[in-house]
């Protein structure tokens, strides 16, 4: 089990590591928040890079997976060593903090740490997850933590457990269960807990460039504090992970990165179906509002973009759904919609639980800060892949040819749970940056508030 | 001279905004946390995964890893019981390739009820390898070694 959670903390170390080095994020201010946006896509991008590089080493040469490891320990090395290098020759400058910094953030430590008590009741009674856990996600993983029987991850005899679904989670839990020769809930529950937190790191760390680090602290907390997401998280589904990455995706597009930004959109689509759609959505809103950028995000989709369509198209080429029967027929038909526009809000309000729902605190916010005018790139691209992605939703489960009271009901609410992150991002991009004086940073230091107050009484 | 953009907010406005949220998203939290610990203990296990290892693992030892393995069940498999009892079965003998039907060398019999296994296993061909209780038995077709 130790071997499995080292194989674990490599990839992301590695994943930090790369992103810290060649991202440019942590040119960033404020210097905590940027640290906070390299935590959580380093760990999002390690995960995914490791499990896209294991899965088609397991398939093709078996016994050159550790060859892998080195190689990744081996980038790992030295990316420590050249950040050491570079951080020796300019020292950063200390990051400060304000009353209202400090309270939001231990509002969000202390949500982190009930959220986790929380989770910590799902693991205890079912630490095997949910039912597509075990019947797809961790199933396929044990076929390929096997040596020689990957192939059987993607068997048509599997039948109804989609054995075209892509991937990345699976390939995630089968090379730290390979590397630790043992298949312990203990990983599908880490991997799917450190992808929650790595996507509560990113939102809250760019928003807080971005608006403002009470903004991005308050953020980081409303997405922690989503009842439905957080159920989500011993489910051991990969909707948290594709949540995650989609989070990710959205905040290095705004922080400028288009290049990681497509690089973790593609590790959407090796997640699941849905991030195939979200790459759409990406690609559309950069061609609307960010046309200099696509390029470079269409390049950074590319490579992990080619692993999902080459899986889809040459080894597991099962469509599912969407073009099945009559499609014209389903697209005009009222009821669909009705069923759609009924099961939405359901499933809307069941974000909450009880009295609370995570729009609430979300409102609050945002009625103290007001409304921003804020730059077309961030606002408007925000809004539109948000709006896209759940439009993009809605448009597939109408055109699919299941059933849809039972689509509706069974994949709704997951749909939900992947796009809310989005649509906090979006909302935050609406404030207005926090007001001074509550919210700047004080450039003030200790010495200079005494020397202040002495000066001051001398001149009285 | 460019002038600085005025806030219409106010900072009592903004603290309040900011006490508030902070206080509903740990509220929100706790009454999340109330919720499941009610509700979780409630669902343990729903599907017997957790038992499968134990009640499987005679079938996981005596047939290699490799194996493709049929399925015999006295539930059927389009209903919930029967479905939830293969998908879990296959979960737990992976990485074998557990498939519905009796035509491979290895059979895994999962029943709810105690039968006669013996002539279950004759209807296809199969001989019992082993029966380890609690309705977990080992079919291996006649004739195979």
């Amino acid at each position: 089990m130790i071997l499995s959670f080292a194989c674990l903390l490599l990839s992301i170390a590695t994943g930090i590591a790369v992103v810290w080095k060649y991202s440019g994020i942590r040119a960033l201010t404020p210097r905590w928040a940027a640290m906070l946006v390299m935590a959580g896509a380093g760990t999002a991008l390690g995960i995914g890079l490791g499990s896209s590089a294991f899965v088609p080493i397991a398939t093709l040469v078996p016994s050159a997976w550790t060859a892998s490891l080195v190689v990744e320990a081996g980038v790992l090395a030295w990316c420590i060593y050249s950040i050491a290098r570079e951080s020796a020759q300019a020292p950063p400058a200390p990051s400060r903090w304000n009353a209202w910094t400090l309270a939001a953030g231990a509002g969000l430590a202390i949500t982190i740490v009930i959220a986790t008590m929380a989770i910590n009741e799902g693991w205890g009674n079912n630490p095997q997850g949910n039912w597509d856990a075990w019947s797809i996600w961790n199933l396929r993983a044990r076929f390929l933590a096997a040596p020689g029987m990957a192939a059987r991850a993607w068997s048509e005899q599997l039948g109804e457990t989609h054995p075209e679904y892509p991937l990345l989670l699976s390939g995630a839990i089968a090379r730290c269960w390979l590397a630790g020769s043992n298949t312990g809930a203990g990983v599908p529950m880490a991997i799917g807990y450190l992808m929650f937190l790595a996507m509560v790191s990113a939102v809250a760390g760019a928003v807080a460039i971005l608006r403002g680090a009470t903004s991005g602290l308050l953020a980081g907390a409303v997405v922690v504090g989503t009842p439905a997401l957080l159920a989500e998280v011993p489910a051991q589904y990969a909707d948290v992970p594709l949540a995650a990455y989609l989070a990710c995706a959205l905040v290095l597009m705004l922080l400028h990165r288009p290049l990681w930004a497509g690089l973790l959109a593609g590790l959407a689509a090796w997640t699941k179906d849905e991030g195939v759609l979200f790459c759409v959505v990406m690609l559309a809103a950069a061609a609307i509002f960010r046309r200099f950028d696509l390029p470079r995000l269409a390049l950074g989709m590319l490579p992990v973009g080619l692993l999902t369509i080459g899986f889809k198209l040459l080894v597991a080429p099962r469509v599912t759904g969407l073009l099945g029967g009559s499609l014209a027929s389903r697209l005009v038909d009222a009821n669909r919609y009705s069923v759609l526009l009924s099961g939405l809000g359901r499933d809307l309000v069941a974000l909450g639980t009880g009295w609370y729902h995570p729009a609430i605190p979300l409102a609050v916010y945002s009625a103290g800060t007001g409304i921003a005018r804020g730059p077309a790139s961030e606002v408007w691209f925000s809004t539109a892949v948000a709006a896209g992605t759940l439009a993009g939703y809605c448009g597939v489960v109408i055109a699919t040819s299941a059933e849809i009271q039972w689509q509706v009901d069974t994949a709704v609410r997951r749909l939900l749970v992947q796009w809310w992150p989005l649509a906090v991002i979006a909302v935050a991009m609406w404030q207005r940056r926090a007001p001074a004086p509550a919210e700047q940073p004080s450039t003030e230091t200790h010495r200079d508030r005494k020397s202040r107050r002495d000066r001051n009484r001398r001149e009285r | 001279m460019a002038r600085e953009p005025r806030h219409e907010t106010t900072p009592l406005k903004f603290n309040a905004s900011v006490v508030g949220a902070l206080l509903l998203v740990v509220a929100g939290s706790i009454e999340h946390f109330q919720f499941e610990a009610a509700y979780q203990p409630q669902n343990r296990d729903p599907f017997l995964v957790g038992m499968q290892s134990s009640r499987l693992e005679g079938i996981a030892a005596k047939v290699p890893p490799d194996a493709v393995l049929g399925y015999l069940s006295d539930a059927p498999l389009d209903g919930t019981v029967g479905k939830s009892a293969f998908r879990t079965a296959a979960y737990t003998l992976a990485p074998r390739l557990l498939v519905p039907g009796a035509q491979s060398r290895w059979v895994a019999g999962n029943f709810g009820r105690a039968a006669d296994y013996t002539a279950i296993g004759r209807e296809h061909g199969l001989q019992v390898v082993q029966d380890f209780g609690s309705g977990a038995v080992l079919f291996e077709r006649s004739g195979a070694r």
